[in-house]
């Protein structure tokens, strides 16, 4: 059969269940292409091979006795290094958390465990997830495997590579200012951020409690789907999902006929270099081809929701990270140590105002979208620039460059909405382009039937970077 | 409310906050975080008495019975 490494999450999944292959066949063919990838792309900070395999086994046993666990039976995933798993290290990015074992699982973990998956490793992330490039003066930097002189973007660094180079058939990373996005925009692949309340965050490393989202990277929208739909829904342990709707397959597989797409007149369309607005008109094109409807909205200012998200992401960071500022400072990277004491500056007023203004900008932008069920942005004017040009450190510039790269990410955050990054075309050098298919609260699935049903139309997301 | 952060101001919050600061930082940040601040004041919410952080959740909610 084909390599294993090379197919789908559905796919491999289905193979399995199929008898077509075993849970340690595909764990070997991962292990042999991590073994060969990792020197160039840092994208695990451990590889658990022994204990992968022994999982394999087990899982091929269970399934010999006919107790398959769930749809992710016998599948090994790594997932970005926040992720707690009980008794095993989460680094988190950080010489903070070196040596720390977590006395707890994430529920997100929980639930994909329940659905018979097993670790395979951890991947690389920016310290305390708090980049947007993928540089780590901890760990080094992750390296883009379309071009190992490139960034992978932040802060789900690892989760983008070790994806695009098909290390690992989903990894979840996390959002709060573009974390998932911008990876899966620079490494070529679809990342999935979820409406804010829809996935617990329980046991996994808090950035900004207001912001925060868990979602995976993978191939496909439909792998995307397939993992939300496992970990969406309340959890006690996270009351931010009290009341989450369950996943609605049915509207994930809709057809994306009669749908109404947005394309915002400005901010999200300014400077794009060429071959981003080429790939977005191309789009365009292809949406029509399958039968929705494009119309131009003119969104809120999107400028004063990017400022009300960092005042808001700064102060909560600077909050969490506090005890440790005032004991340990030295022990953070030069960055991650800034952008926290950065988050001292703001008062109670200006952290409350942002807050309080949430309802209110949300209920804006509901009304400028009247029945739009989708607006279409780039993810980044740019495609993913070298490690060099954007190691700005702790230097003057770093605070504007920072910005500059999460631009098109912050008001989503901010308004708490679903967003799906859909490979979309590559830039004359050779480097993907993700659009973001951003949807109304609650709309997941129906970005899911969107880029699902786009990418059954084109072949963006099947694209590989060359072996090493 | 001012819309340029001081270093003094920021070595105040810093001190309140008990975070230590070395010679310099209070400058940078004030340069740093200016632009945030200006931006969000320039916008000039005008917020209801009764919003509250929480009643995001209550817009969000509507769209369920979208």
């Amino acid at each position: 059969m084909t390599d294993p490494a090379q197919l789908t999450l559905k796919e491999v999944a289905a193979a399995i269940r199929r008898r077509k292959l075993s849970s340690v066949e595909l764990t070997r063919a991962l292990l042999e292409r991590i073994a060969r990838w990792q020197p160039k792309l840092n994208a695990f900070v451990r590889v658990e091979a022994d204990e992968a395999l022994a999982a394999a086994k087990a899982a091929d046993r269970a399934f010999a006795r006919g107790k398959p666990k769930g749809p992710l039976h016998g599948v090994p995933l790594a997932h970005k290094d926040m992720y707690y798993s009980a008794g095993k290290p989460a680094g988190c990015g950080s010489k903070l958390r070196e040596g720390w074992i977590a006395p707890v699982t994430s529920t997100a973990i929980v639930r994909l465990e329940a659905a018979g998956s097993f670790r395979l490793g951890a991947l690389h992330m920016s310290e305390f997830a708090y980049s947007p490039t993928g540089h780590n003066s901890y760990l080094g930097p992750a390296h883009n495997p379309w071009d190992v002189s490139r960034i992978t973007g932040g802060s789900s660094s690892g989760s983008g590579a070790a994806v695009a180079s098909r290390l690992t058939h989903a990894a979840l990373g996390s959002d709060t200012g573009g974390s998932i996005r911008l990876p899966a925009h620079f490494c070529g692949v679809t990342g999935f951020k979820p409406t804010y309340g829809r996935v617990s965050r329980a046991n996994a490393l808090p950035l900004s409690f207001t912001l925060d989202t868990v979602g995976p990277l993978a191939q496909t929208a439909e792998d995307c789907a397939l993992i939300t739909a496992l970990i969406a829904g309340p959890d006690p342990l996270d009351p931010t999902t009290a009341g989450a709707p369950a996943w609605n397959a049915k509207t994930a597989r809709r057809s994306p006929k009669g749908l109404k797409v947005g394309v915002p007149a400005k901010f999200y369309v300014d400077d794009l270099e060429p071959d981003v607005a080429a790939a977005l008109d191309a789009a365009l094109d292809a949406f029509t081809r399958l039968g929705a409807k494009i119309v131009k909205v003119e969104l809120p200012d999107q400028t004063a929701l990017s400022a009300a998200a960092l005042i808001v992401l700064a102060v909560e960071a600077t909050s969490a990270h506090a005890p440790w500022l005032r004991t340990r400072a030295a022990d953070y990277g030069p960055q991650v140590r800034n952008r926290l004491e950065n988050g001292l500056a703001y008062s109670a007023i200006e952290y409350l105002e942002a807050l309080r203004w949430r309802a209110p900008a949300l209920a804006a932008h509901l009304d400028a979208l009247g029945d739009i069920d989708v607006v279409v942005a780039p993810a980044s004017r740019l495609v993913a620039p070298t490690i060099e040009e954007t190691d700005v450190g702790a230097g003057p510039d770093a605070e504007a460059a920072i910005q500059a790269v999460t631009r098109f990410m912050r008001p989503v955050n901010y308004l708490g909405l679903p967003t799906l990054v859909v490979p979309a075309g590559q830039s004359r050098q050779g480097l993907p382009i993700g659009l973001q298919l951003i949807g109304r609260p609650f709309g997941d699935e129906t970005l899911i039937a969107l880029g699902a049903a786009f990418q059954n139309a084109t072949d963006h997301h099947r694209r590989m970077p060359a072996p090493p | 409310m001012p819309d340029d952060v001081t270093s003094e101001r920021v070595a105040a919050m810093a001190a309140a906050a008990r975070v230590p600061l070395e010679g310099g930082s209070a400058a940078r940040i004030a340069r740093a975080v200016t632009p945030t601040v200006a931006r969000f004041a320039a916008e000039k919410v005008d917020l209801a008495l009764e919003t509250e952080p929480a009643s995001f959740v209550a817009v969000q909610r509507r769209e369920l019975g979208r």
